[in-house]
């Protein structure tokens, strides 16, 4: 009988440390994706209701994906804060300091800092363009976190059960 | 007592101005009317009587960049069409004027390279300035006359006409206001920062001509409300409010009724008769009567 508990104890643990680290793999892949979505958004309201990016930032804390809605949420505290600080520096202490968290990687974050470059500096057409880019840029990281969450995921996994059932038949 | 409105102005303000503002407010100071910040000096105050320098650094055009930028918060696209046209207005109907290098594109501001100088212009609402015999005026026999107030700036044109646009919304009068500024109502979000009355309706943000076109075709309103007539288009346009039967109130800068009389654009609208009572506003807020023509109304 503690045999069997031992066993199930071993592989429930390494199987579990497989999935924790897909899970990374794809908590970055569903990040980026819900901050596409928050650039088409972006560009859809600076094109069309010319928002301002105050009122953006607020929009995007309502966001349906949990870390997008919570980095923005940063944000819209910091851009309420009246300390004379520049929007420039507020956008890119946000991603600095909560992106990591929020289970980006440092080349998404240096993306996504880059916006700081041109967003509420020019009219409406320009920064479109500028957020075109962008989300081009996006799609590409989105595109190498589902690789990585195909390939790197998998092998996690897969590793981990067996690593746990090569245990299991050490130790018995 | 704090000037609420001076505080609310100064929001763009960096901190050592601000601070600077609330001491001067809390000191019970002459009432502010004007705010001047000018790259290289410091900043002066403009009351009714004079301008004071105040004991603050000279700005640089770096500070006043940011002035603006904060004023627009931080976002060029909502405030272009404004900042081409040299003012922008901030929560509370604040007007800020700009001025410096200009980006000359197919006859038209597109922007400013630097900022050299701003000019915040504090908005106030005072009520019960309109007087009662002004009022019956106006509004006899429940029949409205297009009326025409003239000034030069800074005697109160707009706080006049907002006073008079809450009292007749509050006593069931239907208003239509093409507040192309925003100085008017001072939308916010949607909500008018200032008092115009329940039966108000406002179009901000696009050129009062074809606001109030606008407004006649789709509000129904008594009366169509134009801040500061400035072009033809807006004559036009207060020609068709009146041919429509939708009574017109304006104003217009001039110095006296026969300034206004000279004046090529303006000498249109004395023309075209369609204002019946000419109302001239003193620099002591006081509002004469200047001409009334019986039978001018179009209406």
């Amino acid at each position: 009988m503690l045999k069997l508990v031992g066993i199930v104890l071993i592989v429930g643990s390494f199987t579990g440390i497989g999935m924790a680290q897909r899970q990374t793999y794809q908590g970055r892949v569903n990040v980026l994706q819900g901050l596409l979505h928050a650039l088409e958004l972006i560009s859809d309201e600076v094109s069309f209701r010319l928002t301002s990016v105050p009122d953006l930032v607020e929009m995007l804390t309502r966001s349906k994906q949990p870390q997008v809605a919570e980095l923005f949420s940063r944000m819209n505290t910091s851009l309420q804060e009246e300390n004379g600080l520049s929007l420039t520096y507020k956008w890119m202490r946000t991603f600095q300091q909560h992106g990591s968290e929020a289970g980006l990687r440092e080349e998404d974050i240096r993306i996504l800092c880059d916006m700081s470059d041109f967003i509420g500096k020019y009219d409406a057409k320009s920064q479109k363009k500028c957020l075109d880019y962008a989300h081009k840029r996006l799609e590409t990281q989105l595109e190498a976190a589902q690789t990585d969450l195909k390939s790197k995921g998998m092998v996690y996994r897969t590793c981990c059960i067996a690593a746990g059932l090569l245990l299991v038949f050490v130790l018995l | 007592m704090p000037d609420r409105e001076l505080i609310q102005a100064a929001a763009c303000l960096p901190p050592q101005l601000r601070e600077m503002l609330q001491r001067w407010s809390d000191s019970g100071s002459s009432v502010c009317e004007e705010l001047r910040l000018r790259a290289g000096f410091p900043m002066t105050i403009v009351t009714a009587q004079e301008e004071i320098p105040t004991k603050t650094r000279a700005l640089t055009v770096q500070q006043i960049q940011d002035i603006v930028d904060r004023a627009c918060e931080y976002s060029a696209h909502t405030f272009a069409a404004n900042i081409a046209q040299g003012f922008l207005t901030v929560p509370g109907g604040h007007r800020i004027g700009i001025c410096g290098d200009a980006v000359w594109e197919n006859g038209h501001i597109r922007s400013f390279r630097s900022i050299s100088s701003i000019n915040i212009r504090i908005a106030r609402q005072i009520r019960g300035i309109v007087p009662q015999e002004m009022r019956n005026r106006i509004c006899r026999d429940g029949q409205l006359s297009n009326t025409l107030f003239f000034s030069p700036p800074r005697y109160g044109k707009t706080t006049l006409l907002r006073d008079l646009v809450a009292q007749l919304s509050e006593s069931g009068i239907r208003v239509g206001i093409a507040d192309e500024r925003g100085e008017l109502a001072a939308l916010y979000r949607g909500l008018p920062q200032f008092r115009i009355g329940p039966r108000s309706d406002v179009i901000t943000g696009c050129p009062k001509a074809e606001a109030a076109i606008m407004l006649v075709k789709t509000m129904s309103p008594d009366v169509i409300v134009l801040d500061e007539i400035t072009s033809e288009r807006d004559i036009q346009a207060a020609l068709y409010c009146s041919h429509c039967g939708v009574a017109v109130f304006a104003s217009a800068h001039a110095s006296a009724m026969e300034d206004f009389q000279i004046r090529p654009l303006y000498r249109k609208i004395w023309d075209s008769r369609a204002f019946s009572l000419y109302f001239e506003i003193c620099r002591d807020r006081t509002v004469r009567l200047r001409k009334e023509i019986k039978e001018g109304s179009l209406c």
